[in-house]
This record gives C-alpha cells, structure tokens and sequence, in this order.
C-alpha cells in the first residue's frame, strides 16, 4: 500500500510543525468535553489556570518546533512565523488574566470562554505560517469564527450582542470577498496553484494576458484583509465591536488576531504578489493613508477610552501598512513584528487599568480618570507610561519601533506617506495627552477606589518595565528583533 | 422469439414489480395498518406544509418565532456536511487502512462535539 505508506510518512514527517497549534486544539476540545462534565460544575474559576497553563504549553511547543516547510508547500515554520506566533501566545495569556476581574464580577465564568481563546490563538499560530491561500483562509476563518463568539459573550447586555452581531455580519461579508478574490488568482494562473511561492512565479507571467483578472484578485485579497486589520475605508465594525465586547476581548482583539493578520498580510503580500506589487501599491498606499489620517483625526473627538483606542489601533494599523508596502516579507515582517510587540506592552497596560477602573462593565469614559494622579499617583503614572508610549513620545519604545517602521519605509522611498505618518503622530499625541491631563489636572470626583487585584497588577508592574528597559535599549531592539525573526 | 423487444421483458416485470411494492407499501402503512394501530386525534398543524412546527407565514413575514429553530438547523448543517463528505469518501474507498483511519479520526473529531451538544442539552426542546 504505496499510498498509505507515504501518507503516513509525510504525516510523521510534518506533524512536529504543528504540534503548538495542534496541543492547543487538542487540550481545548478535552476542556469543554469531557473535562467540564467530569470536573467543574462548581468552581469554573479554576478553567482560567488550566487554560493559562495550556496556552503557555502550547507557545512553549511552537517556540521550539523545527525549522522548515511542510503539508505540501501549506505551512512553514521560520523566525518570523515563531515571532508572530510568540506574539499571538502572548497576548492570549494577557487576556486570561485581564479577564479574571469582569467575568468574576459578573459571574460569567465558563470553559467555553477558555477554550475560545485557545482555539482562537491556534487559528493564529497557524495563520502566521501559513504558506498557501487556502491554509491562510481556512486558519483566518478558525481564528475569527471564535471571536465573532467571544465579541457576543455577555449575552444579557444588549450591546454586547449587538456588537458580535455587526462583527460578524461584516467579517463574513468580507470573508466571501477574499474567497472570491482566492479563486479569480487561481484562475489566473490557469487553475494550477495557490501556493504563495508558486503563485508569484505564476502571477508575474500571467500579467500581461490577464492584467484585469490579477488585478481584481489581488484587490479583492488586498480588501478582505484590510477588513480583518480595520484599515480605512473597512474599519466601520471596529469602534462598534471595540466598544461593546467585553472590555477584556476589546484588548484581545486589539492585539492578538491584529499581529496573526499583519503578520499573514506580509506575508501573502511580500511573497505570494511580491512579482506583482506594482497592481497592489497604490491601492495600498490609499488604504494607508486614509487608515492614518481617519482614525487619528476620529480619536480626537471621543468620550470613552474604549472607542479611543479603537480609532488610534484603526491609524496604528495605517502605520504598520507602511511595513506591509515594503513588498518584502521578511524586512517588512521585522519591522511590524517589533511595532506590534511594542505596541501588545503599552496596550495590555492601558487596558489593565482600565479594566481595573471599568469594574462591572460600566465607566469606561475618559471623565473617569478625573484626578487619577491624586488618587492613585502609581496607577496614573503608569497609565502615563503607556499613553505616552502609544503616542511616540522620543525616548520610550514607542518612538523606536515608530522609528524603524517610517526608516523603512523611507528607504523604500515612501516619502510622502512617510510624512503623512509624521504628522498624524503629531495629532495622536494631542488625544493621549488629553487623557494625561484629565488625570493630572482635573479635580477628582468623590469616593473611594478599591485596590488593583494581584493579576492585573502584575501585568501592570511587568509591561511597564518592559516599556521602561525597552527604552534604555532602544538603539538595539531591531538587531534583536532581526535575530530573533531570522530564526 | 425475434421481436426487437425481448430482452426488454425482465425489465418490465421488474418495473410493474417495483410499481406494486411501492403501491402495496403505501397502501399498507398509510391505509391498512393505521385502521387498526393509529390513535385518531386530527389536528390543524398536522395539515401545514412543513411539518416541523413552524407556523406558516400568513399575512406579515414580520412575526417572532422561536430561535430554537435556527440552533436545530445549525446542528442540522454541520452533521450534513459530515454525511457529505463520507459519502465520496465510501465512494472512492479501496480496502486501505490509512484511508480508513483517516475517517475514522474525523468521525471521532465530530462525535465529540455531538457528545458536547448533548450534554449541553442543545437538542432537548423544551428546557
């Protein structure tokens, strides 16, 4: 039996690429059946240590799966995949954590909400090393078919479920776009290949015959993932999914499912249409552009955080697109890996507070914050950290990882967007320091604030140092990033 | 014994045959055995024509109706697609054990999550 025997060989051979995402889906499935029917009808509390310690496991197993390509040209393990990878681990384990207080508070504490996230992070970990169309969408759909869920968790709050249901209606909207976009480059190449790799050799010679056809598929690709990142014009699910999911899914989905998208979106775009990047460069620069420009200039006008950090990740993604139009996935991959790695610390701090601040799901504004320096002068100065971070403010990591992003980009001779992202920064700062006034400035209200719970402490205390060391090593962050990346 | 029909005669035998089973079928079960099995208790929904319990729409389309339906069909939807991948898949079966075993690991991968839609009570109807 030939046929059984290579099967079975191939499978031996490409499995450890994916033990990570495979342990994840694995222990996922095992938690909500049988482990829920047989353990945790009383305390659903213990689920988030098990799932924690899941997620920790399962990074851990990608972080040293071996080196190569397998599943027929589908999936390929590299620095840059283990890199995006670490980054979509790691803002999991934040969100277990940061969602310890809401879901306490409320009593919503399930194991589905575990095995959610972790199913979603395995969808990531495969998205990021996804090498092929139909790999890259089958792993987008199991990441993003989870969210849409977690989005609609708190299913007796209206806007919670009329959030997931926005969210949901649009992602599968622009996921029939990307689909159909997938099939017309398949058609495009004479119905041969999806394979990034194959495809670029393939696309660069079809040119010439079939410009309209490369070009819709490319486009239609280039607007189903710009859904997924919310770039400018396909942002309008954001602020809305942001502002009513639960406060601790906002942060997950302004980290997690954002870097696997980015770091997919270098990827399809650097190898897969790097032959064909002269059809794709100014509907992306547009896209960037705008993205800069909307959700910067949106952000001034807003009165709660949550839809605040909602437009600033809609221009942080503006940025970042500069890195995707650098039209080389491994240069620009490196440069959004450490833009996003910068931009998951000073998020995660932000969030904690506000979460800490938020308590049962309500006072989420920025009047909130009235005074925060006189009440709490630790907590104000760490959200000042974060906000001033997020802004790139020079020597915080912020600036530096805005730094290489616009060198990069430059040298890529970008100028004029380059500018653009100058100046918009200069608008984001004035949002961010707002909020640092209303802490500084502004009288406090009455009443007492209770004390910050151990967890989000503790990722407070760890992303701010982080931010504070990243800053005295700032010179050197992208020689570590490009070593780390390289594999 | 040379007319261009002859061996056209078993097929239509075969054919009055599956007409009478048919017809025989029908007759037994819808007229025969419920003369003295079935309990007579007419009712207006069994009339309907689908008969699932949906009311039918008369007038507006713009009434509420139980959201139960739409986890049924859900359900519905995700076992179908098993059944219409097994069926090419017994198709193009040749005796081979990684083939087998191959299936065997997806059937196992959806029976976990009908176990999970059980025990959740997904299909009780009334709770």
């Amino acid at each position: 039996m030939p046929f059984a025997q290579s099967l079975l060989e191939s499978l031996g051979r490409d499995l450890p690429y994916l033990y990570g995402p495979l342990f994840l889906v694995f222990a996922a499935t095992l938690m909500i059946w049988p482990g829920d029917l047989l353990v945790g009808r009383t305390n659903k509390r213990a689920w988030s240590y098990v799932a924690f310690l899941v997620l920790a496991a399962g990074g851990a197993m990608a972080l040293y799966a071996p080196l190569g390509q397998g599943f027929s040209g589908m999936f390929r393990v590299d620095g840059l995949t283990k890199g995006f990878q670490f980054l979509s681990v790691l803002a999991g384990l934040i969100t277990i954590v940061l969602s310890q207080p809401q879901l306490n508070a409320l009593r919503e504490q399930t194991v589905e909400y575990y095995a959610l996230i972790l199913f979603s992070t395995a969808g990531m970990m495969l998205l990021v090393g996804a090498t092929d169309l139909v790999s890259m969408y089958f792993s987008l759909e199991l990441m993003a078919l989870c969210i849409y869920v977690l989005v609609a968790y708190l299913r007796h709050q209206e806007r919670s479920v009329e959030a997931g249901m926005k969210y949901f209606m649009l992602g599968a909207f622009s996921s029939g776009i990307l689909l159909y976009g997938i099939s017309l480059l398949f058609a495009a190449t004479g119905g041969l290949t999806t394979n990034l790799a194959e495809l670029n050799e393939k696309l660069a010679l079809a040119t010439p015959n079939h410009t309209l056809l490369v070009f819709a598929g490319v486009l239609m690709v280039l607007v189903g993932f710009a859904f997924k990142v919310a770039a400018v014009p396909f942002h309008m699910w954001s602020p809305d999914a942001y502002e009513g999911a639960p406060t601790p899914i906002t942060a997950f989905m302004s980290m997690a499912p954002k870097a696997a998208a980015l770091g997919a979106f270098v990827r399809v775009f650097g190898t897969g249409f790097h032959g064909v990047s002269g059809e794709w460069m100014l509907p992306i620069s547009f896209l960037a552009g705008a993205s800069m420009v909307l959700g910067n200039v949106a952000a001034l006008r807003q009165q709660s955080l949550k839809r605040l950090l909602a437009y600033s990740s809609i221009a942080h993604v503006g940025y970042m697109l500069l890195g995707v139009m650098s039209a080389d996935a491994q240069a620009g991959g490196q440069a959004i890996w450490l833009y996003m790695l910068t931009y998951l610390l000073m998020q995660s701090g932000a969030f904690a507070i506000l979460i800490h601040l938020q308590g049962k799901g309500e006072g989420e504004r920025i009047d909130d914050f009235r005074g925060l320096a006189r009440r709490r002068p630790v907590l104000a100065f760490a959200m000042l950290v974060c906000l001033l971070s997020l802004a790139g403010i020079p020597p915080l990591v912020g600036f530096f990882s805005k730094f290489y992003l616009f060198k990069l980009a430059i040298e890529q001779g970008h100028i004029t967007l380059t500018v653009l992202a100058l100046l918009t920064s200069a608008v984001a700062a004035f949002y961010y320091l707002n909020v640092v006034a209303t802490m500084y400035f502004k009288e406090a209200p009455e009443g007492e604030l209770k004390p910050m719970g151990s967890g989000l402490a503790l990722i407070l205390t760890v992303t701010c140092a982080l931010i504070l060391v990243g800053t005295l090593f700032g010179p050197k962050l992208l020689d570590w990033t490009a070593k780390i990346t390289l594999g | 014994m040379s007319s261009p029909a002859t061996p056209f005669i078993p097929l239509l035998i075969l054919l009055l045959l599956a007409l009478a089973v048919g017809i025989g079928i029908l007759w037994v079960s819808g007229w025969l055995l419920p003369r003295f099995l079935k309990p007579s208790n007419p009712q207006q929904a069994k009339l309907t024509p689908y008969e699932c319990g949906v009311p039918l729409f008369q007038g507006s389309a713009r009434q509420r109706y139980g959201v139960k339906f739409y986890l049924v069909a859900m359900l519905f939807i995700l076992f179908d697609v098993e059944a219409a991948f097994l069926l090419p898949w017994a198709v193009q079966f040749k005796s081979n054990l990684a083939t087998f075993w191959v299936m065997i690991a997806f059937v196992a991968t959806l029976l976990v999550g009908y176990v999970y839609v059980w025990g959740k009570g997904a299909l009780e109807w009334e709770r």
